[in-house]
């Protein structure tokens, strides 16, 4: 089917299904209610959650003592408080010193404060990203990224992954600050709708990083029976701002090492796909460890689920020189269980002696979206937030930042790399934007680009872009996709100029300035989901009368960033008289039309009720019957984001275009005018082949008239303009 | 800490998550009931017996993600009764001033293409008119359709596309 006829018959369906959002007392109402269940008695779950196992809570405990024992008393007289529990009667503590959960105590000789903020904290909200980057048609968004002082947690969504690849590990770069223990980490895809939590275990301490932290995440597309996961690509996205919450304020836990008979094995990772599941190991043969090259028995499970063992096991060397073993599970999960536990039973040594036995156990919860306050993770994405950067041949594009509205979209970028050439007068390429269904979004007559160079910055480019939407959104959010291609080898399109020194010497004739960038560079493609800020319509404002013409606006559609303004008049005369000034703006501030178009016109074919737009342009009944009715639709690039100030349309004049030769008599009778006003002009004609024309010298001007005002007297003076202004407010 | 009481802190740290679905899909979830039972009061009354119930229900939710998915059985499973309760049939001269009396003056005015179309898509089989009230009353993205629907969003949207292309066909058809 034909896009247009889609959209038209979506728009039908819409008309035909509209209803009313719920009146905001029902929905405040009803919230109430269900918090106040909150003070009601819950029934207890069928089954206990991981948080509930004694193994968990005992675990909490356990951190939460020593850290603040630490805090008060130093790590010598922590140890010798340890020893006392332990050599006590309290089963379920002995249980927790037979498992050797507590044995990372004596890891670390310049021991970090241990966040001591207690579990039961409200999560806070993450962060939101939701930009998207595409590699050969495999299309990433990083949703979001939540950091306290013990998890850094991301949330990424894959939608186009070409056979036989996956996202291996993300990998984390931090600036300024090193993190501490790192303690594992886990990878979790969600094949129900592609979405991926990634959570990574380490201590960063406010107090040293600060109340927000930057660092960039690499996520490396691997081949998934590639054991050392080499990237065959890598998505890249540098994060600024991330706040970093004090304490742990998630309800995320994972083991991540257990000493049993005096043997420590480390759990490094989790890799959880709708295929398998991939398990990191390490053990450093030096620090009670023992090699891990032969794994006889290990088993995974999800929930209380069954427990499967490994199928394949392969060595890897350790980021700190230890070894490690990735063992696979061919176990997938199917119920989506939020926790899950890894045992490794046994390992052989050497084959002629008996195997060491555990189990070393790992609980691990895996992470879902319920963990998390996501919060309102579409609204900000038209505030200056860290977006993503992409790099290709060492140009980077960043996406600094994204606002939709129900008339259009525009967006902000930097571009670094380029060569830093002052006397470049522009950038060559080309920028598109497309909806979710790769349609091209063609801006409908309404566009904009800017390109500016950083102060002290050289070579650093920053642009705005915007287009505007074929009819009205009419959704609260949207997903667009916005490409740049960064092109010197064309000189068909251009990104946009760099504003011109008035002051610069001029080039010579025959020589051009040069432009960016000299050759191909790349096309860089940026996903991204936002909010709509929907339109305000106005109607029936009061008309205006000026020189015996009424003006009047039946319709405006107004946006925080633009607005459409419906405006009908009656013509002097049967001619195609035309608003040639119009603008729109407060007292002090105001934004010239950009354009417009004819909507209805009595004289002509355009008959009322238009649909332009994907609007249906009313055009007011008794205009209908009016001789030489006209209405257009102009378009200011102009908006309102708060009703405070009202917007003001000022019409200049009417215009109507000069035939191309004016007839003599008609010069003669505005010669006779103008001689009178101190105005002498010389009309020129050519005659052609292919046509006529003709064009105006001013000889004589009264002193301090510029060429321009002698202009408008002259068109005054052949009756080709209609002088006004009529002034409409635009409120309700 | 207390055993016991951990479902309880279970459910508590999900009411800060749980309001960010309450506020993402009461609007949805309302307009679809308000399109199905074409009364304000009664569209309420169904809303808030559904999010009563999700809340009720939280700690399961916790076990089985994909909010949209747990929610839409919910407030499907709700509509279901609510059409198979023993509902009094009032003639039609009895049903008073009832909020629905404006839609069917607007419906008087619809043009001939949008009662053609009305009719069209009341003919349509309930799995496809279901798709349209999602799509377009709840106004669901294709990804929450999809989840929804227990499909994958491409296979959605080209369900929705194939659906609107044997509409319009059919107006076109009528034209002829």
């Amino acid at each position: 089917m034909h896009k247009s006829d889609q959209l038209e018959i979506e728009m039908k369906i819409r008309d035909l299904t509209r209803v009313n959002d719920p009146d905001q007392q029902f929905v405040e109402s009803l919230w109430l209610k269900i918090e106040q269940q909150e003070a009601t008695p819950v029934k207890n779950t069928k089954r206990r959650s991981l948080y509930a196992r004694p193994v968990f809570i005992i675990l909490a405990i356990a951190l939460l003592l020593v850290s603040a024992l630490f805090i008060g008393f130093g790590p010598k007289k922590v140890s010798a408080f340890i020893r006392d529990i332990f050599s006590s009667h309290d089963p379920g503590l002995q249980e927790v010193e037979e498992a050797g959960l507590v044995t990372d105590l004596d890891l670390t000789t310049d021991p970090t404060l241990i966040p001591t903020e207690d579990l039961n904290t409200e999560p806070h909200q993450v962060f939101p990203i939701g930009l998207s980057q595409t590699i050969d048609d495999n299309t990433l968004t990083l949703d979001w990224a939540y950091v306290d002082e013990g998890r850094l947690a991301l949330s990424y969504t894959i939608e186009e992954l070409q056979d036989g690849l996956m996202v291996g590990e993300p990998i984390l770069t931090f600036t300024g600050f090193s993190p501490k223990q790192h303690n594992g980490s886990i990878h979790s895809l969600n094949a129900a709708n592609n979405q991926t939590f990634f959570v990574s275990y380490q201590l960063i301490q406010v107090d040293a990083a600060g109340e927000s932290i930057d660092f960039s995440v690499d996520l490396p597309l691997v081949h998934p029976d590639d054991p050392n996961q080499t990237p065959v690509a890598q998505f890249h996205f540098d994060l600024e701002n991330v706040p970093l919450y004090r304490g742990f304020t998630v309800y995320l836990q994972q083991i991540h090492q257990v000493t049993m008979n005096g043997t420590s094995v480390q759990l490094k990772s989790v890799q959880i796909t709708p295929e398998f599941t991939d398990v990191l190991i390490c053990s450093d043969p030096v620090n009670n460890g023992v090699s891990l090259e032969a794994i006889q028995d290990a088993t995974f499970q999800f929930g209380e689920g069954p427990t499967t063992a490994f199928s394949d096991q392969t060595m890897v060397s350790g980021d700190q020189g230890e070894n490690c073993s990735r063992l696979r599970f061919d176990v997938r999960n199917t119920d989506g269980e939020d926790f899950a536990t890894f045992t490794l039973n046994a390992i052989t040594v050497d084959e002629a002696e008996e195997p060491l036995t555990g189990p070393w156990d790992f609980y691990m919860v895996i992470p879902t979206e319920a963990v998390f306050d996501l919060g309102e993770t579409a609204a900000v994405t038209e505030e200056a937030t860290p977006l993503a950067s992409q790099v290709q041949s060492d140009v980077t594009v960043t996406l600094d930042w994204v606002f939709v509205d129900a008339l259009r979209a525009g967006v902000g970028y930097t571009i670094t790399g380029l060569p830093d050439v002052p006397e470049a007068a522009g950038l060559l390429g080309e920028i598109r934007l497309n909806d979710a269904e790769g349609n091209l979004i063609d801006g409908s007559g309404v566009a904009s680009s800017e390109i500016n160079r950083v102060e002290g910055e050289p070579g650093v480019i920053q642009g705005s872009w915007s287009a505007g939407f074929p009819e009205p959104l009419q959704v609260s959010e949207i997903q667009l996709e916005w490409v740049i291609t960064l092109d010197g080898t064309q000189t068909m399109y251009a990104i946009g100029g760099f504003p011109r020194d008035p002051e610069a010497t001029p080039y010579p004739r025959g020589e051009h300035p040069p432009y960016l960038p000299e050759n191909f560079v790349g096309t860089y493609t940026f996903d991204f989901t936002a909010e709509v800020h929907p339109y305000t319509a106005l109607e029936d404002l009061p008309p205006t009368t000026v020189n015996g013409i009424e003006m009047r606006v039946p319709t405006a559609l107004v946006t925080p960033s633009m607005a459409k303004v419906m405006v009908c008049y009656q013509k002097p005369t049967e001619r195609d008289w035309w608003i040639y000034e119009a603008s729109l703006g407060s007292l002090k501030e105001r934004s010239s039309m950009i354009g417009g178009y004819v909507i209805y016109d009595t004289d002509y074919t355009l008959k009322p009720g238009s649909a332009q737009d994907g609007i249906l342009w009313t055009v007011p009944e008794d205009f209908q019957t009016l001789e030489h009715g006209r209405c257009l639709i102009l378009n200011f690039l102009q908006g309102q984001s708060t009703p405070a100030s009202p917007l003001i349309l000022t019409v200049d004049s009417l215009h109507i275009s000069p035939p191309e030769v004016i007839p003599e008599d008609e010069l003669e009778a505005a010669r006779e005018i103008l001689k009178a006003q101190g105005i002498e002009f010389d009309y020129i004609t050519v005659q052609g082949q292919g046509g006529g024309g003709g064009w105006i010298d001013f000889p004589v001007l009264p002193e301090g008239m510029t060429q321009e005002e002698a202009y408008q007297k002259y068109n005054e003076a052949l009756g080709y303009i209609f002088n006004g202004p009529w002034v409409i407010t635009l409120s309700d | 800490m207390d055993v016991d009481q951990s479902p309880a802190i279970k459910v508590k740290r999900n009411l800060a998550a749980f309001e960010h679905h309450y506020r993402r899909w009461v609007a949805p979830v309302y307009r679809y009931f308000r399109y199905r039972v074409n009364n304000t009061k009664e569209a309420e009354d169904l809303t808030s017996q559904v999010f009563l119930k999700v809340y009720e229900q939280l700690p399961n939710y916790t076990e089985k993600g994909q909010f949209p998915a747990w929610l839409f059985t919910i407030v499907r499973h709700e509509i279901a009764n609510h059409f198979r309760s023993d509902q009094p049939v009032v003639p039609l001269e009895d049903l008073g001033l009832k909020d629905d009396q404006a839609n069917v003056l607007e419906q008087a005015t619809q043009t001939d293409d949008l009662k053609r179309l009305n009719k069209l898509i009341h003919s349509l089989p309930d799995s496809e008119q279901e798709l349209i009230r999602l799509r377009y009353v709840a106004q669901l993205t294709y990804k929450d359709l999809a989840t929804v629907m227990g499909s994958t969003r491409d296979a959605i949207r080209k369900q929705v596309d194939r659906l609107l292309a044997r509409l319009q066909d059919q107006m076109e058809e009528d034209h002829a």
